[in-house]
């Protein structure tokens, strides 16, 4: 789409959508094509024309939703519903797994606190043939 | 009711559309447009879940044509079983149409005889 009106319109239209399924995608689809479509006769429309003559985007979609059966409706609320109910069941993840963190990492901490580092002088033997014996030799 | 009736009459229009010819979606509503003079418009947010609907329930058929470089337009065909519910439709429309008639021209009298 290179006439920015179209772009802007298109995606007004895209993000009031309540849920992006299959259908719906077809419909965003085709209506994208009736854009162009119309873009050849009106090549420099602006999103005025683009209103007047599709619609307000709003209006496109409480239309949209006027043609769906009630079902529709209901399982688009549905999907919201268990949208929130996961969106919140993340969030108290977070915040629990984060305070778990926060205390494992203070009882660290303490720990290393505590503790002594002894220093000391080891001596390390290599078993077997030394290959730099001939060197020293 | 009233959504229904304009769903229906929107069914009937496009299945008669689709019986002249293959079709698709912007050329329908310019075609609607133009032979109501502009009364009948409509709009692509009705027609397109519209034509879903009719081709989920096999009345009509789609198919892709490519029509430039880049563009492709999704035609649409109607079936046998589309043409017989066009007829069921256009009959309930005509027997719709008469009750309408016969309650705008309802006289007086058949009233007072009811009551009678």
């Amino acid at each position: 789409m290179k006439n920015i009106n179209i772009h802007n319109y298109y995606s007004t239209l895209k993000n009031l959508f309540p849920q992006t399924n299959y259908e719906e995608g077809r419909f965003l689809r085709d209506f994208k094509k009736s854009l162009y479509e119309y873009t050849i006769s009106h090549p420099y429309c602006t999103y005025d024309d683009l209103v007047s003559y599709f619609g307000k985007p709003q209006d496109i979609i409480s239309e949209y939703l006027t043609c769906q059966n009630s079902d529709y409706i209901l399982e688009c609320i549905k999907k919201k519903k268990h949208t929130k109910c996961i969106l919140r069941m993340f969030i108290i993840f977070l915040l629990v797994s984060g305070i778990g963190f926060s205390i494992f990492c203070f009882a660290a901490y303490k720990e290393v606190k505590k503790g002594k580092i002894v220093y000391g002088n080891y001596d390390i033997a290599i078993e077997g043939e030394d290959p730099y014996e001939d060197e020293k030799k | 009711m009233a959504t229904n009736l304009k769903i229906n009459h929107f069914r009937m229009f496009i299945l008669k559309l689709l019986s002249l010819h293959d079709s698709y979606g912007y050329e329908m509503v310019q075609l609607i447009k133009e032979v109501t003079d502009g009364y009948i418009s409509l709009s692509e947010a009705s027609l397109y879940p519209t034509l879903y609907k009719l081709e989920e329930d096999g009345f009509i058929s789609s198919y892709k044509q490519k029509t430039g470089i880049k563009m492709e337009r999704n035609y649409f065909h109607i079936e046998e079983k589309g043409q017989q519910e066009l007829q069921k439709l256009i009959d309930e429309y005509t027997r719709y149409q008469h009750c309408i008639s016969d309650i705008l021209g309802m006289k007086e009298r058949f009233i007072e005889k009811k009551n009678a």
